[in-house]
């Protein structure tokens, strides 16, 4: 016996058929495009493609001739080996570079690399498939591992995967694509299972089905753990978040901003239904992955730029949750001198015994816009001098909610403006601008209060702990200032943020919030910290000098790497404190800290076809992507459903048709074929209960094994071969036929309980297991 | 082929023609009755190997040879004398007898089985003196013990039916019937019998120990008066009318006819496969499978009849791949794709 010998595994394993090996290779092709389409050039996409349906061929060829495992092996690996190492060279090699461009560089290695390694692994996976079931799980699992990576990447914050699929859904009017993506992946699922497992005994299609489904959960509880987006476990920052009540101070609860932060906890989950100056809309879209509990780690974005910092500017650094939270389109060019656009939401300039908070007095910081624009535009206070400013417009649309809207720059005028599509915005306005037009060498030369200020204004903005460290340490900076610039504010300011930028150490790591005073752990303990520590350490030097300062709230987008267009997409992990300073004849100017030393990986590309996908649905939808809008007809998935319906219901009709047509055959059939179609009527009979003849069992060991169920089978069962075989001397009565039929189909009767026999004339595909 | 058409041998052959309508033989029914009277015989004789019994019965009436592969004292002698008892000489002009036993040993001649020239000195002429084959069943002992120049001379005699003795061929009886044994263990000192010889046996049959009450039955009834006298006898014409009468009567229909072919085409493309088995095994199939639906009862062949002698006719012309050694499962293997196919055809229709 060697029948667990490879080379001597039964026949039954030989070549696939044709369609099979057709919807396998359409299988590899779908799993291919899900798990390059982030990776790959589209031209590498198209060489897996083509490696794709190459390697099945070959596979098929290779199975149909012969050959043997261990050369289909060698050959495997020597393609997929001379692919990986070519495309390896070719990326390395400074003059196949040169002589290419680095375009072709990249597609040359892409083929490389995407067709002639992928063609050897898909060959040597598709043919030993075909010869040993173990590697068919394998299959299985591929296909389902690429569908449920993809579609686990979906989860919680990235509304972009797998992005070209929820693009369209979302185009086209679906506003939680999780549905479909759920139905997708069950369906490939099942499509794995049948395909993959079907030459399999049961018991092993059992095995194969709970490794499928362990791989699909496995996939999906790893990627969850694997800090895809952190949600399923709070970070240590947020547990912290119940301890910081103590740093929150009593008044600010009262004027609503302390509640603002549960208040957001909820909308995350339930849509924020009516929210504070009606921006209104649904506010599901960034909540539709949170799980019930999670919802605290994960509405960083708002509850971390917005009123939660209003209780405690340390309780959150930046969340890392990459979710959208807005879309902005500029109408007019705009380049910023560093690089990165800020867009500022609050501003926090009261000292509050320990640290800075929103001023609630309406006295201060009434240049910063702080409300929604409803029916009428909203003008921010007298702040900025217009001839150093250059004016730009924008137009802002939030995919999630804030209490305060955001802008760029120094906003000086919100007007409302139609949201285009409330089932994907919450809010949209247009946003004028003041954006800093003059270099700031120039802006030399004044104090940092203007005249006009009052005594009251003057300590507003100069306020700090008491604690002399902060004048000390500021003075030790400015010790060696350019007597020239002695008296410069901005000076000054220059050398205190320089300073903080050499010995700093930006991490997310540590947060001090047990410290009394965070500012102060972190200037005069490790210098290690994240942006609002920065924010507020340069604020209080800023202010031990006199320097009117205050911390701005809000993201900060690095656009050195965006390669242009004119929508820019605000992730909720670009979530942003940073220092202004006030200077006399100017007004505030952004005065940001750039740590030279960082342990964080630099600030993720923004996926450019989202961004321009959620911008030109922001432009050019003004109805809101709705029905009433004939040139942006949505999908019509209700019809799509009812034509899909109509079509499951022909189908099982034309079944059960088929299925009562063979029955009524038999008393229409005339008399030489009556035997076959009572046999077929009978073989139906029993395969509707489940009865059916083995591979390889002779019809006559069938009735044999069916006698003390129906005894008059067997003789049914001669009369039909002998008709069938016996030769053109031997034919069945029809008589006899008929009245065989009948005691077979009484003895079925009598034999087969009423419950069995009546789920058997249910089962509309009984008749497709007669064998 | 040889095996093609219906024997027609030159009539200087010691043989009768067979009488197309011997008396008591005219249909189905009398084939029946006649094997139903063989295997009395031989079950009276032989205890517990009824799976035997009817496979020598259809090889007999199939017109086939049968090797049993066995341990000594099984029975194969017992067998093979009560079919040979069982048939009555009903033309002893002939002067074959009904049954001859041949012990294989390595010093035996080609002439020791075929027989041999004398010179007869009275009337001054050659004379051929008939050897051991010329009987109706012969029984060979130890098939594989004797020399290939031996095997060979008698394995021509079983595939013609004649032996050539000086260049002279001689007709044995129309209803010359070997059963060979071998023993499958003892190998030491044989010339194990190769593929192509192998090939002219209908059946090669492993037999099993017979059970337990089986062996009971033997020791209570050893030495026991038998009363075989009672039991009647199938004469020679007989015999050979009903071979004529099932080939005649027994339809084989086309799909079966591809059946088989398929099971043959199965086997041969399977990669255990060496070498896969012959035209003429489906050939001498063909009656065998008759001679199994007449004793089922039927007049046409089923594909339980494929199914019970596939195994049988196929596993000792075979040979396959190193290192794998169960035919039976190979071929059971084979079989299922034809044999489903044949059931579907059924359904189908023509």
């Amino acid at each position: 016996m060697s029948r667990g010998d490879v080379t001597a595994s039964g026949p039954e394993l030989g070549a696939e058929a044709i369609p099979v090996q057709i919807v396998k290779a359409i299988v590899y092709l779908g799993a291919g495009w899900l798990m390059l389409a982030p990776l790959a050039t589209s031209v590498g996409i198209g060489a897996a493609g083509g490696a794709v349906v190459v390697g099945c061929a070959l596979a098929a060829v290779a199975v149909r001739k012969r050959l043997r495992p261990r050369a289909a092996l060698l050959l495997g690996a020597v393609a997929f080996l001379a692919g990986w190492l070519s495309s390896l060279f070719v990326r390395e090699s400074p003059a196949i570079a040169g002589a290419l461009g680095v375009e072709g560089t990249v597609w040359t290695s892409d083929v490389l690399f995407f067709g002639v390694a992928l063609l050897g692994a898909l060959f040597t996976v598709r043919y030993l498939a075909q010869r040993s079931r173990v590697v068919s799980v394998l299959e299985a699992a591929i296909a389902v591992f690429s569908v449920v990576y993809t579609f686990a990447s979906h989860r919680y914050c990235q509304l972009n995967q797998p992005r070209d699929l929820v693009d369209w859904l979302l185009e086209n009017g679906v506003s939680d694509p999780q549905p479909v993506l759920y139905g997708i992946g069950t369906a490939v699922m099942l499509l794995a299972i049948v395909m993959f497992m079907r030459r399999q005994s049961a018991w092993k299609t059992l095995f194969s089905m709970v490794v499928a489904v362990g791989v699909g959960v496995g996939v999906f509880f790893f990627i969850e753990s694997d800090n895809l987006c952190d949600a399923s476990k709070p970070p240590p920052w947020a547990q912290k978040m119940g301890d910081d009540d103590k740093e929150a101070k009593p008044d600010e609860d009262e004027d609503g901003q302390g509640g603002k932060g549960d208040k957001d906890d909820d909308a995350d989950g339930k849509g924020g239904e009516g929210d504070q100056d009606g921006k209104g809309g649904k506010g599901d879209k960034d909540g539709k992955g949170g799980k019930g509990g999670k919802g605290d780690s994960q509405d960083g974005p708002q509850g971390g730029g917005g009123g939660g910092d209003g209780q405690s500017p340390y309780g959150k650094p930046p969340p890392d949750s990459p979710r959208p939270v807005a879309v902005v389109a500029f109408h007019d060019d705009y380049e910023s001198k560093e690089g990165i656009l800020y867009f500022r939401q609050q501003v926090q300039s009261r000292f509050d015994a320990t640290h800075l908070s929103v001023d609630n007095s309406g006295k201060y910081d009434r240049d910063v816009i702080t409300t929604y624009p409803t029916t009428a535009p909203v003008l921010a206070g007298e702040g900025e001098n217009p001839d150093l400013f250059t004016t730009l417009p924008t137009s802002v649309y939030l995919l999630a909610d804030h209490p305060q809207p955001i802008s760029l720059a120094q906003a000086r005028e919100l007007r409302p403006l139609d949201n285009p599509n409330p089932e994907l915005f919450v809010a949209a306005y247009d946003v004028t601008s003041y954006v800093l037009s003059e270099d700031p060498s120039r802006l030399l030369g004044r104090t940092s209060a203007s005249p006009g200020w009052d005594a009251a204004t003057r300590a507003h903005y100069t306020e700090i702990p008491d604690d002399p460290r902060y004048a000390a340490l500021a003075n030790e900076i400015l010790r060696d200032i350019d007597l020239r610039f002695y008296d410069d504010d901005l000076m000054k300011a220059l050398l205190i943020k320089e300073w903080l930028e050499k010995s700093g150490y930006y991490t997310l790591k540590e947060t001090h919030v047990d410290a009394t005073d965070p500012t102060a752990d972190f200037l005069f303990g490790s210098l290690r910290g994240y942006c609002v520590h920065f924010a507020n350490a340069a604020v209080f030097l800023f202010r031990s000098q006199g320097i009117a300062s205050r911390v701005a709230v809000g993201y900060a987008v690095d656009t050195r790497k965006r390669s242009g267009g004119s929508n820019l997409l605000i992730l909720g992990n670009m979530a942003h404190a940073w220092p202004e300073i006030h200077l006399d004849g100017v007004g505030w100017i952004t005065f940001d800290v750039y740590p030279e030393q960082s342990d964080e990986p630099p600030q993720q590309i923004v996926d450019q076809s989202l961004e321009s996908m959620l911008g030109e649905i922001a432009r050019k939808d003004p109805t809101g992507g709705r029905a009433d809008d004939p040139d942006a007809s949505p999908f019509p998935f209700g019809l799509l459903l009812i034509i899909l319906a109509c079509c499951a219901a022909a189908f099982v009709v034309g079944l059960y048709g088929i299925k009562w047509g063979r029955r009524i055959a038999l008393h229409l059939s005339g008399g030489s074929e009556k035997h076959r179609w009572a046999m077929r009527a009978v073989l139906d009979a029993f395969a509707d209960v489940g009865v059916v003849r083995q591979p390889g069992e002779t019809r006559e060991a069938f009735a044999r094994r069916l006698t003390t169920v129906a005894p008059s089978f067997d003789a049914l069962t001669m009369t039909h071969l002998r008709a069938a075989l016996g030769g053109p001397r031997a034919a069945a009565a029809p008589a006899d036929v008929r009245a065989l039929y009948g005691r077979v189909r009484a003895e079925y009767r009598r034999a087969i309980p009423i419950h069995r026999r009546l789920a058997g004339a249910l089962n509309p595909i009984g008749w497709l297991w007669v064998r | 082929m040889a095996y093609a058409s219906e024997p027609d041998l030159a009539p200087d052959a010691p043989a009768p023609p067979v009488a197309a309508t011997a008396p008591g033989i005219h249909g189905l029914a009398d084939v029946r009755a006649l094997a139903e009277r063989l295997r009395a015989w031989m079950r009276a004789s032989v205890m517990g190997r009824d799976d035997v019994i009817e496979l020598v019965l259809i090889a007999v009436l199939g017109d086939g040879h049968v090797l049993l592969e066995d341990y000594p004292g099984s029975g194969k002698t017992t067998l093979a004398n009560a079919l040979g008892n069982s048939i009555s000489d009903d033309n002893p002009s002939d002067d074959i007898p009904e049954f001859r036993r041949l012990q294989f040993t390595p010093d035996l001649l080609p002439s020791d089985v075929t027989g041999v020239m004398i010179f007869d000195l009275e009337s001054n002429t050659f004379h051929f003196r008939r050897g051991p084959v010329f009987a109706y069943i012969v029984l060979v002992d130890e098939i594989n013990r004797t020399t290939p120049k031996v095997q060979a001379a008698l394995l021509e005699a079983m595939a013609e039916k004649q032996v050539t003795v000086d260049n002279i061929s001689h007709k044995l009886d129309e209803l010359f019937f070997v059963i060979a044994t071998q023993n499958p263990l003892d190998a030491v000192g044989t010339y194990p019998l190769p593929l192509a010889q192998l090939d002219r046996f209908l059946f090669k049959i492993r037999m099993k120990h017979i059970d337990r009450d089986s062996e009971l039955e033997v020791l209570r009834t050893w030495g026991l008066p038998r009363d075989r006298k009672t039991l009647p006898k199938v004469s020679r014409t007989d015999v050979l009318a009903a071979r004529k009468i099932l080939r005649d009567q027994v339809f084989v229909s086309p799909q079966v006819q591809e059946c088989l072919v398929d099971i043959a085409r199965a086997l041969r493309e399977d990669r255990r496969v060496l070498q896969g088995v012959s035209t003429r095994s489906l050939v001498l199939a063909i009656p065998a499978l008759q001679t199994l639906a007449m004793l089922r009862g039927r007049d046409f062949v089923a594909p339980e009849d494929i199914s019970r002698l596939v195994v049988p006719i196929f596993q000792h012309r075979m040979e396959l791949v190193p290192g794998v050694e169960d035919v039976d499962l190979v071929i059971n293997e084979c079989v299922k794709a034809p044999l489903d196919a044949l059931a579907r055809a059924t359904l189908r229709g023509a």
